[in-house]
């Protein structure tokens, strides 16, 4: 029988992060609007699927893409389960901003969050060479606020009222994570592993 | 399985060339996203099939700068990778070649070998072209090994000219004249 | 917008990078005329073949502005005194992500050739590619007998990084395209 086709884009241990593809727009919006998503992430993603079609329609090969998001796929439990991907990217200043939803819900609270965004800078400083990634995120939103803080990003800055939601002002904070950083951490990760 | 439609342009001994097929755009990404396949083609973005669509689409009236074909393994009747002339100057009588095996159980068994020898011999006899040209980078040892297996020269040596996986690396470029070939082509043979 | 018209209706130059008697522009539809007569011209086209577009179709798309980040900047060069547009110049097959681009350059104008003007607008564009577009790299491929040319790039500090032998066909033979680099750190190391 022939294999299933699949479009594996980076290998982590537990999870996958995979192209994705146009047949599954649904599930990606789905995801982007859950409840949970539209008041606390407030994320960078188009939350309507034409627009998330536009991204993934053929471009040209001159213009540089300005924004690149990956499925999130459990290996074992053979389940696609969010997105995270780059935004705003930023070539000249080499920077972009960072986005993730865990969009089912059983998976939240596992620490794949955490292992889908490694895969990511990995993907941004190695591969793209970026110098620097911001992720936003709305104070209101602690689950997203412990995930940086456990990635050891430094909170650079923090805007005042910055969103409105149910009913008040919320603050939201800028972590930053800069390439030397990310480097250097896997050099040391790297060397006590050896041992 | 359904028997997948190819349209075979030249046969080798072990791999044939194939017409680019719409069929197979789900292949052809699969590929390029392929964690350890994409780190030697250098493809950095995740790509969907909509976007061969498109290439395969557009390219059909105009004199070709880009001729690609399917590498199908004869044998095992197998759609293993793709490969042709990315860059060719008409006026010049030149090309540069490309070519990706995708899928990994095919590495190391000399079918890069084989199919470099078939492209050579397309583009110098078929093509006319005077002069052709491969690059790999310094990391991507199978692919310059075998251009320098088939006789190919090292022209240029590109110093940090490419980005990857968190370092500079150089780039060798290599070159062969159809003169040169014409010698070299009757030492090669395949089983 | 970079332009203005005075009384007369003559375009008035305002630069994106200004030098001492050069001066670099934004690229302009409206003088796709100069630049195809510049590109066509028999002398200043016979060493520029591989860097520039060659039909009218290819240099308006070439220059058409792109929504969006492509792999092409380019410039008009002026000639602050004469007020004229003299040549074109910029980088191409930019890679962002390698941070290395080719540079090219031509003074379209025979009147302005053999002034320095071509190396002072370079220097230019150089300091903008490494300091403003953050490349690490800046290539140029000049061919053997452009004499002229590759000896201002090494006297520039470009380093020959090899030779593509019979890389193009001019006047009925084949020459060899010298392929040059610059690092950033050695353009900025440079005794001046």
């Amino acid at each position: 029988m022939e294999d299933q086709v699949t479009f594996t884009f980076i290998r982590g241990d537990i999870i996958e992060l995979w192209a994705p593809t146009l047949e599954k727009v649904n599930l990606y919006a789905k995801w982007i609007n859950l409840p949970m998503a539209r008041a606390y992430s407030r994320v960078a993603l188009p939350k309507s699927v034409n627009l998330l079609k536009k991204i993934l329609e053929p471009k040209s090969d001159e213009i540089m893409r300005t924004d690149i998001f990956l499925e999130i796929y459990h290996r074992d439990d053979k389940k696609s389960i969010g997105i995270v991907g780059l935004n705003n990217i930023d070539w000249i200043n080499r920077k972009a901003n960072i986005s993730i939803i865990i969009g089912e819900s059983d998976y939240w609270g596992k620490g794949l969050a955490i292992e889908s965004l490694k895969l990511l800078f990995s993907y941004a400083f190695e591969d793209l060479n970026l110098h620097k990634l911001n992720a936003i995120v709305h104070t209101p939103n602690e689950r997203s606020l412990r995930v940086f803080e456990k990635l050891n990003l430094s909170c650079e800055a923090t805007l005042k009222d910055e969103i409105y939601v149910d009913g008040r002002y919320y603050d939201s904070k800028i972590f930053s994570l800069y390439k030397k950083d990310w480097l250097n951490r896997n050099k040391e990760e790297g060397a006590l592993n050896a041992r | 399985m359904p028997d997948k439609n190819k349209y075979p342009f030249i046969e080798g001994k072990n791999i044939s060339f194939c017409v680019p097929n719409l069929e197979n755009i789900k292949l052809y990404a699969s590929w390029d996203n392929h964690p350890e396949v994409r780190k030697y083609s250098r493809n950095l973005f995740p790509v969907n099939p909509e976007q061969y669509k498109k290439y395969l689409e557009d390219g059909q009236d105009r004199v070709p700068r880009e001729i690609g074909f399917e590498v199908w393994h004869n044998a095992d009747d197998k759609l293993i990778g793709f490969i042709g002339f990315n860059h060719i100057n008409w006026a010049d009588r030149y090309g540069n070649i490309g070519l990706t095996i995708g899928e990994p159980k095919y590495w190391n068994k000399n079918l890069g070998f084989e199919a470099t020898y078939m492209i050579l011999e397309y583009g110098f006899n078929e093509l006319n072209l005077v002069k052709i040209t491969g690059n790999a980078y310094e990391m991507n040892i199978g692919s310059w090994k075998i251009c320098e297996k088939i006789g190919m020269k090292r022209e240029l040596v590109l110093k940090k000219q490419a980005y990857v996986k968190g370092k500079y690396v150089d780039e060798y470029q290599y070159y062969i004249f159809k003169v040169d070939w014409d010698q070299l082509r009757i030492k090669i043979e395949f089983k | 917008m970079n332009e203005k018209k005075d009384e007369k209706g003559k375009l008035v130059y305002i630069p994106f990078i200004e030098g001492e008697n050069v001066g670099l522009a934004p690229t302009n539809l409206d003088h796709i005329h100069l630049y195809t007569k510049w590109n066509n011209n028999p002398k200043a086209r016979q060493y520029a073949r591989n860097m520039i577009p060659r039909t009218t179709e290819d240099i308006k798309k070439w220059h058409e502005p792109k929504e969006g980040l492509t792999r092409h900047v380019g410039f008009e060069i002026w000639h602050k005194k004469d007020k004229v547009p003299i040549g074109t110049c910029g980088f191409g097959r930019i890679d962002w992500v390698d941070r290395n681009a080719n540079i090219y350059m031509t003074i379209g104008e025979p009147k302005y050739w053999n002034k320095n003007l071509g190396t002072e607008a370079s220097h230019l564009l150089i300091e903008y590619g490494f300091k403003e577009l953050n490349f690490i790299k800046i290539y140029a491929g000049i061919f053997e007998p452009n004499v002229r040319s590759w000896s201002v790039a090494e006297k520039d500090g470009f380093v020959l990084e090899g030779i593509q032998k019979r890389d193009i066909y001019i006047d009925g033979e084949y020459v060899d395209a010298r392929k040059y680099r610059l690092f950033k750190e050695d353009w900025l190391n440079r005794k001046t």
